[in-house]
């Protein structure tokens, strides 16, 4: 057998091996490198997204608000890389996000959300109160 | 056992046949890199002289790729501007996307193309090696080559397929409540943001979605199965395309597809298209 057939039996092994099995590094073993790409392809979008209705108390009367509509936003941004501030990922994230809001209401009007935040798990419930006051935010 | 390794062996390593598949290849994927960059590296976007060196590089490389110019080279240099701004620019901040999946199956694709003839059919190359051959009074080159690395591109694909479908392999998915998150990003307040956010959609589609996955990640390197497995990812690839902002990523696993196929069928079919048929066959008139 002559040395290029070799040479070339040697090189498809070893690009097959890396195709193959090098995403098994951050899949399996949560190894990750420049070099290691995981195929998670939108595996992140919505992440930190929330589903459910603020709601407004003021005055005797009751209103519910969505979540683009709080944030002032038609529409989530079209960005490729799918981050942006008004995404609750952690404690915090949602008396932030509603931050501009309060300034915007009047004083003794209540906020609150009831609904559920996305993560890579699926949607987690998710309920706060006053979040213009001292928020008490519940996950489950 | 002997047979079925020397099976193998035929199908990957000593695969030789027809290079007109892996010229397709070379075209789409050159389409695609203009498609997916060109409007990012080009001359009126530049703020640096790195910009500007990026900028001509990136043209004279990927065009030359595209038509077959000096392909190797041509190749070469491509694959050396994606690595850059895969490896290099992509992970900066501000510049979004030269690091996603749909880039590196652009960057690979490139890559792999090193490996093959993809340059002696459908090139300005062949139109010169045609002449030369003409001038010299010699038959024709023939439009074959080994093809030992074209089945990398199939497993490549089978590795997304696949390792995808494991990344999707769990009730957050199945449930549709992963689809659902994607979807309500995507489409709220669209006109169907009721439909595409509804679990009697969501549920079915993300089922669908990875037994599909899983069924290409094997269906495509079967022959037997790729009657079926074709149509099915290129539906697959369809949906994609027309739901959700995929760049580039559809088309290219789409075009990649001719890898899994024999790539003498290929050259058959396109003779058969052209009207070359049996007696009248002349594989290599351009």
């Amino acid at each position: 057998m002559g040395r290029a057939r070799i040479a070339r039996r040697l090189a498809f092994c070893a690009i097959a091996a890396f195709v193959l099995l090098a995403p098994m590094f951050p899949h399996v073993f949560n190894i990750h490198g420049k070099l290691l790409r995981p195929w998670m392809m939108y595996s992140d979008v919505g992440v930190g997204l929330l589903k459910g209705d603020f709601r407004i108390v003021e005055a005797g009367s009751t209103r519910n608000v969505a979540p683009l509509e709080l944030m002032g936003l038609e529409r989530y941004p079209r960005l490729r890389h799918y981050r942006f501030e008004q995404r609750v990922l952690r404690d915090g994230d949602l008396g932030r996000i509603a931050a501009t809001y309060c300034a915007t209401m009047p004083a003794g009007a209540r906020l609150s959300f009831d609904g559920a935040v996305g993560t890579r798990g699926g949607w987690r419930p998710l309920k706060a109160d006053d979040l213009c006051g001292s928020a008490h935010v519940g996950r489950d | 056992m002997s047979g079925a390794i020397d099976r193998l062996r035929a199908w990957s390593v000593e695969l030789e046949g027809s290079t007109r598949p892996v010229a397709l290849i070379r075209i789409g994927v050159a389409s695609l890199i203009l498609v997916r960059y060109a409007d990012e590296v080009a001359m009126f976007r530049t703020v640096s002289p790195i910009g500007v060196a990026l900028c001509v590089l990136f043209f004279v490389a990927t065009l030359a790729m595209l038509v077959g110019l000096r392909t190797r080279a041509a190749v070469a240099a491509t694959s050396l501007v994606l690595v850059t701004m895969y490896f290099v620019f992509g992970p900066t901040p501000g510049v979004h996307g030269w690091n996603h999946h749909h880039s590196y199956v652009l960057m690979v694709s490139t890559l792999l193309l090193n490996l093959m003839p993809c340059g002696t059919s459908y090139s300005v190359d062949r139109v010169l090696a045609l002449r030369r051959a003409e001038r010299q009074g010699l038959l024709p080159p023939a439009e074959r080559g080994s093809l030992w690395a074209q089945r990398l591109f199939a497993l490549q694909l089978m590795a997304i397929y696949f390792w995808t479908a494991v990344d999707k392999s769990d009730w957050a998915f199945v449930s549709g409540q992963r689809l659902e998150q994607t979807m309500v990003w995507v489409y709220s307040n669209r006109p169907l943001d009721w439909l595409l956010t509804a679990p009697w959609f969501t549920v079915p589609a993300s089922t669908a979605v990875l037994a599909v996955e899983y069924f290409l990640a094997v269906g495509l390197l079967v022959r037997r199965l790729q009657p079926f497995a074709i149509p099915m990812g290129v539906m697959l690839h369809l949906t994609f395309y027309v739901l959700l902002p995929v760049t580039t990523y559809s088309a290219s696993m789409v075009l990649l597809y001719l890898a899994a196929l024999d790539p003498d069928a290929v050259h058959r079919f396109i003779d058969r298209l052209q009207g070359h048929h049996g007696a009248t066959a002349d594989p290599h008139r351009l």
